[in-house]
Parts: structure tokens; sequence; C-alpha cells
């Protein structure tokens, strides 16, 4: 699973393979800067990745938030990279410098401010704010991770520290996102294994509950962001071909849509808007983008299947941008990049206009093209024969049905062997203990001792050893 | 000999001796004058339902992996779609007391006399176990009429499926009796009380429910304490608040494990905690001075 992009408000950061770019939109000039791999102490050691270090070097997950730092006016963009090699780097960039880096002819790349290693892979990266103290009104940004163990770790983007917040037991995290629950700030975490856990945030050991209802593993969640006070809503889209919209509060099922109408593939990628009433889904090797609409009818809520946007090439990711409105969508080469926009009239159905051209659109089309950056073919990772190495595996551990060993009347007599043999080996263990050993060794390793043993030939000093501590 | 018989035989000896071979002078003579019969037998199954099951038919490793993603289990989507009267309790109501990895069942049916009002579940991976205890609770439901019917025995992974089974504050008690101590360093991720899946029985457990553990491994109760000390929403129950709890007595006494603990002379060590009342002042809140850990330390 790849969370290859990430927005907040104008600015986009994308990983294209194993580079990261930090894209600047507006309307007149787009500018671009590159997230380099290693920090600034060792970019003398730098070497072109060969092909197999490439792999390594992939980017599996980035995000991307703003803060404005307690002592500073001004916002600072936390870059998050996540990559192969379960390095994981943090970059802190203020407006100022993403300006005169972008525009500095031959371009540089900007180092990470601090790099991690993780203990496995990770899958997937969100941001919160976490209160500086007790009383204060003042926060600061916090990365949470979800990796391929299962776990989710909390780490910190001002200096070098990290805290395990929670575990799925033997599951990877294909979805990580926050949420409110009853004006409580909730970590929602997804796994492999159908489970939606919610979480309180910080106190992380604190569950509140969990979305129970896929019947296969879930590839992607989202949360509305906008929603009002007392209400919240997630979506998630699943292995089990559905999409679900699921209550924030109550930690229910709202509803759910098959989406085997639409495509017959897997939905590896869904986004909602702020307000929740649009729901936009791409699936794993098509070119499809459904939208469903969010249909509220006397209180029976249904999603409805609404638009279909056929892309140019294959969809990988898609992300919600709040701020504008729109969703960004991270399609293969040469096409690469596309905005679709949501009009949303009160009253009236939401309108979609695809935006396929731009200034920031055709900047990263050219850096795709003049860099030869080649995109991954889908993000849903595949083993050998083509099938999502999210699958549980079907094969059962012994017999089943049958032919299990308690209805096999010819076990008895393997049983009774087996049974007579340990005996036998017991008896030949007690003949041959040294009498030389200590007392308490014999105690604890034989308990016969402290039995009169009536087969053991007349060894005295073992029989002597025995009334001594028989009733200790 | 008929099959009935030889049960008969078998049940009474069950009851006084303790099950597990306990020198070849009480068992030698009935099992050659059984070994004649036994393959005559045109039976279906080893046991047949009522009877009480012999151990050495059931018996399998100990040890197993229960992070491994080759066994699959049947489990339910949510709790409230779990039937509990299919093959469990008479009526439908979910279990209240858990023994997780019950083995041969010892704590499970001692439990259910103990607490006559509560419904007891055994939580088991391994399949030939828990056939064993499945028809041991057959054999004791037709020899105790009314009684025993408030137990019963699972095969499942309970590191996983727990929130399948179980809603929110449902249970009153789990057991933990003798786990599989994972010695080795990279194997403590499959320890069964940890960091992680506490936070998954303290949503289980209802507030003020109890959690016990008992082991004989030293090192292991060391880690059970650690862990359920460092977690926000336990606190240790003191050795006078259990002085009357049967619950107990019980765990030291009935499990087989513990009998294998007392043949050998060992010790045995427990440690029993209450899920706290949730009450967000209770639960210590974090900020960032106290979150993180710094780098160089290890987690674990």
């Amino acid at each position: 699973m790849k969370q290859l992009l990430s927005c907040d408000g104008n600015r986009i950061l994308v990983g294209l393979k194993d580079r990261a770019f930090l894209v600047m939109d507006s309307t007149s000039a787009s500018s671009i800067v590159e997230l380099s791999q290693f920090p600034e102490e060792s970019n003398v050691k730098q070497q072109q990745p060969r092909n197999d270090q490439a792999e390594l070097n992939d980017i599996t997950a980035v995000a991307l938030a703003s803060f404005a730092l307690p002592n500073s006016k001004t916002e600072t963009l936390f870059c998050a990279v996540a990559r192969y090699n379960k390095s994981f780097a943090v970059y802190a960039i203020s407006n100022d410098e993403f300006e005169s880096l972008s525009s500095s002819k031959p371009p540089t790349t900007k180092a990470p401010s601090i790099v991690y290693q993780a203990p496995k892979r990770i899958s997937c990266i969100t941001y919160t704010m976490l209160s500086s103290g007790p009383e204060l009104n003042e926060f600061i940004p916090v990365v949470i991770t979800g990796d391929l163990a299962g776990d989710s770790y909390a780490y910190n983007v001002l200096e070098k520290g990290h805290r395990l917040l929670l575990g799925h037991t033997a599951s990877m995290l294909t979805g990580i996102t926050m949420l409110k629950h009853n004006q409580q700030n909730c970590i929602a975490t997804a796994d492999r294994d159908e489970k939606i856990r919610i979480s309180r945030f910080p106190e992380s050991c604190l569950i509140e509950g969990y979305l129970l209802g896929h019947t296969k593993y879930v590839t992607a969640i989202d949360a509305a962001s906008g929603i009002a006070e007392n209400s919240s809503l997630l979506v998630s889209c699943g292995g089990d071909k559905t999409v679900r919209l699921w209550d924030g509060v109550k930690l229910q099922e709202i509803c759910h849509v098959s989406t085997e109408d639409t495509s017959d593939e897997i939905p590896s990628d869904i986004a909602i808007n702020a307000s929740g009433k649009t729901v936009a889904v791409i699936f794993d090797q098509s070119k499809l983008l459904q939208l469903y609409t969010v249909k509220r009818d006397n209180d029976v809520v249904t999603l409805v299947a609404s638009h279909s946007v056929e892309c140019p090439c294959h969809p990988l990711v898609i992300t919600y941008d709040a701020s504008n409105n729109r969703l960004l969508v991270l399609m293969r080469e040469p096409d690469c990049f596309m905005f679709v926009k949501i009009c949303q009239e009160s009253g009236a159905d939401a309108t979609f206009e695809t935006v396929e051209s731009g200034v920031s659109i055709t900047a990263l089309r050219d850096l795709v093209t003049k860099e030869s950056i080649l995109l991954p073919d889908t993000i849903l990772e595949k083993d050998k024969q083509g099938n999502p190495v999210l699958q549980k595996e079907i094969e059962t551990r012994g017999a089943s049905g049958e032919e299990v060993p308690w209805k096999r009347p010819e076990r008895i007599a393997v049983a009774k062997e087996k049974q007579r043999k340990r005996r036998q080996n017991r008896r030949e263990k007690n003949r041959q203990t040294k009498p030389k050993r200590d007392k308490e060794e014999q105690a604890s390793t034989t308990g016969y001792l402290t039995l009169p043993h009536p087969f053991t030939p007349s060894r005295s000093l073992i029989q002597k050893d025995n009334l001594d501590y028989t009733n200790s | 000999m008929s099959p009935i018989s030889n049960s008969k035989k078998r049940k009474e000896r069950s009851s006084s001796v303790d099950e597990g071979g306990n020198g070849p002078s009480h068992e030698s003579p009935s099992n050659h004058a059984n070994d004649d019969n036994g393959d005559n037998n045109a039976a279906t199954s080893i046991t047949h339902e009522g009877e009480m099951p012999q151990k050495k038919f059931y018996r399998q490793r100990a040890h197993c992996n229960p992070l491994s993603h080759n066994d699959t289990f049947e489990y339910p989507l949510r709790p409230d779609q779990m039937d509990w009267s299919l093959e469990h309790y008479p009526n439908n109501s979910a279990p209240t007391v858990l023994d997780v990895g019950c083995g041969f069942g010892g704590l499970t049916v001692a439990l259910a006399t103990i607490l006559p009002e509560e419904r007891i579940l055994g939580m088991e991976i391994r399949a030939k176990v828990t056939e064993y205890v499945r028809l041991r609770i057959v054999a004791l439901r037709k020899e105790h009429l009314g009684q025993y019917q408030n137990a019963s025995v699972m095969r499942t992974n309970s590191m996983k499926f727990l929130p399948n089974y179980f809603a929110k504050h449902s249970l009153q008690k789990i057991f933990f009796c003798f786990p599989d101590p994972h010695f080795k360093r990279k194997n403590h991720p499959r320890r069964i009380v940890s960091e992680r899946l506490l936070s998954e029985y303290a949503y289980v457990l209802a507030p003020n429910a109890k959690l016990y553990t008992i082991t004989d491994v030293k090192e292991l109760h060391d880690w059970h304490v650690e862990h359920c000390d460092k977690h926000p929403l336990f606190e240790r129950i003191s050795e006078s608040e259990l002085a009357d709890d049967p619950c107990v007595k019980a765990m030291q006494t009935e499990t087989e494990e513990s009998k294998k603990v007392d043949r050998n002379c060992g010790n045995k060590y427990y440690a029993v905690y209450r899920r706290i009342q949730q009450d967000p002042v209770t639960v210590q809140l974090w900020f960032a001075g106290n979150f993180f850990q710094k780098d160089d330390e290890k987690s674990e």
C-alpha cells in the first residue's frame, strides 16, 4: 500500500518512485523543490542509486502539514517521507526558504532535518497535533505512522523522539487517519484483518471502538474533515469490493455500496470531501474514477453512484484538497496529474469538472518526462501470481472435516505405542540417574523419585535419597 | 470389554489421580487388558460423545506461533452476529468469563462450578486439545445433569479475533494461566500479555473487571507485572483483597499445568489486576514533554 500524494492548501507533496517533490500550486507560476534523501552532512557521499537500490529507496508514503510553531509567526511546512528501506525523513521548510530554493539555478534540493530508522517498513502516515502542556493552548505537530507489523508509532518533528501508540496483532496497517469522536481527537487505523480500530489520541491505549463490517482486507480509509461538531464520518473501501460509510460518533456502519456494479477491480484508494457529501474511489488497474453521493432521505442514508470519470491514464492515488474543494489524482505517466473540481451549489447535486491542464500539472509532467521517472503499476503490492499480497492465504493447517485426527480410530494403536515408548524412556532415565547429582536437581527434573518405584533396580543410594526428601 | 465400561474405569481414575501419567504402577495392568480389544472397535471416532476423552489421543505440541498467517479460523463479522446458542450455551447469551489458552480445560470446568452465574469460555488455538475439552465438557454435562451448562470451549486465536467476538466492556474476568513464555527476545511479540494487547483486553473488560495471570517462570511474571503496571488502564489488586476470591485458588490448583508444576516442585507466581473505572481524568494525560521516548531508548 502506498500513500504517494498529500496536500495542504496550495502545497502538494508527491512521491514519484524514489524522489519526493514539493509543488507550490498557483495560477501564475509553479515552483517545485525536490526533497533529497540524505541529510546535509552526507551530501558528498551521494551516489546514483543502482537499479536494485532504486527499489530500496522507493517512497512508500508521504504526508504534508503546515503549522505555525509557537515561537514564530510564519507557517512552516513539515514534510514526512517514508521509504522502502525503513528510513523515515522529516523536512521543515518555511515559505521564504521554499521561494529561494525553487528559484535558484541550478535547483537545489532540501535536506531532511531529522531522519529516523523505523523498525518496520511504513505504509501510511498522517499528521496531528499534540498539546504542549496542560492548560496551554499551544500545540506541536506530531507524525503518526502505520507500519507493516501492525504497529503505529508517533514521531516528533522538532527533535528526535518517538513512541509506540498501538498495535494490531500481526496484521499490517493499510490506512491511518484522524477522526473526531465526541469531541475527542482519535486515530482510526485500518488493517488487513478487516478491522478499523478507533483509539483515542494521545491516550492511544484507550480503544473507543472497532468498525467491523468488511469481509476482506481494508485498502484505504478517509475521514471527512469539516463536518459539524456532533458528527463525524469515515469512509472505507476494501478487498471485498465495497465502499462503506461509518458514523464516527456511534461507531457503526451507516451504509455500504458494492463497487462491483461499476468495476470488477478492487477499489484501491478513497477520498471524501470536507462536508461528507461526495466520495471518490479509484480502482486497481483501471482508468475509472467513480464518484458517489451521500443521499439523505428522511434518516435513511445511502451511497449512490453519481458520476464516473475516465482518466487519461491509470490513477494511482487520490486525495482531497480541502481549501480548494477539489480532488487531486496522481496517475501514471505521461499524464501524471489531474484535478477534479467539486462544485457544490446548495440544494442542487454536485457537479464535477476535471482539470487536466494547469501550471503545476504541466510542471510535474515536464519533470517526470525530463527525469524519466517510472511510476509504479499499482499501489497494491502483488505477488508473483498477480494476487494482492494483502489477501490472506487460504490453506488450512492440518486436516478438516472427516479427516480430523480424533475421528480416525487407527490412531488408537499409534497413541498407545507412543505412550508405551514414553513410559519406557522415563524408566530408562530414572534408572540411569547418577547418584552424584544434587538433591534439588533430582527433585526438580524427575518427579517420580517422590514415589517408591517398584521397577527400579536396587540402587540403594537412590532409595536412600528418596526417603530424605519425600515429604519436603 | 466394550468401550463403555472402558470409559467408566478411566473416568474413576481420572477424578482421583492426576492425569498425565504418574507412574507405570497405576496404569500398566489395565493397559495390557485394553490392548487386545482396542483395535476391534468399528467406531467412527476415538471417543464417543458423552465419553470422557483420554488425553493420550489428543496430545499436541505445546508451542505454536499465534502470529502465523497459515491458520484459518472461522470468526463472526461482529459480536452481535455471533450466535452463542449453536454450539456453546443453551440460551443465546455471551460469555462473561474468559480462559485464554485453556489447554486441557482444567480451569474452565472448575470455574463452571465456582461461578455458576457466569458463563465461562475457554479459548485454545490447538485443534486436538480443543476437541478434548469439548468432549470433556459434553461428558461432564451428561454425568452431572444440570451442571456445566455454563462452560464451553472454542478454537480461535485470541490475539487476533477478540474484538470480533466480544463487545465493548462485556467480560468480567480474563485468565491467563501459564502462558507460553517465548523466551527468545525476537519472540517477545508473541507473548499473550503485552503492551499492545493490554489495550484490547481493557476494551473487552468491563470497568472494575479483573485480569488474572499466573506463571511458573519468574521472568515472565516480572514481564506481566511490568507491563500491566505501565498500562494506564490497569491497577494491581493487593494480596489482602484477593484473600476471599475463589478464582485465585482455582487458578493455582485446578489447571493441568499447575498440577505439573506441583509434581516438579516449582514455584507459582500470580498477579491480579483490575481494569479501572474509565474516567478521562484518571487516564494520564500526555503532553509534548513526557510523550516521546528519546530515540536511544529501546521500546521493549
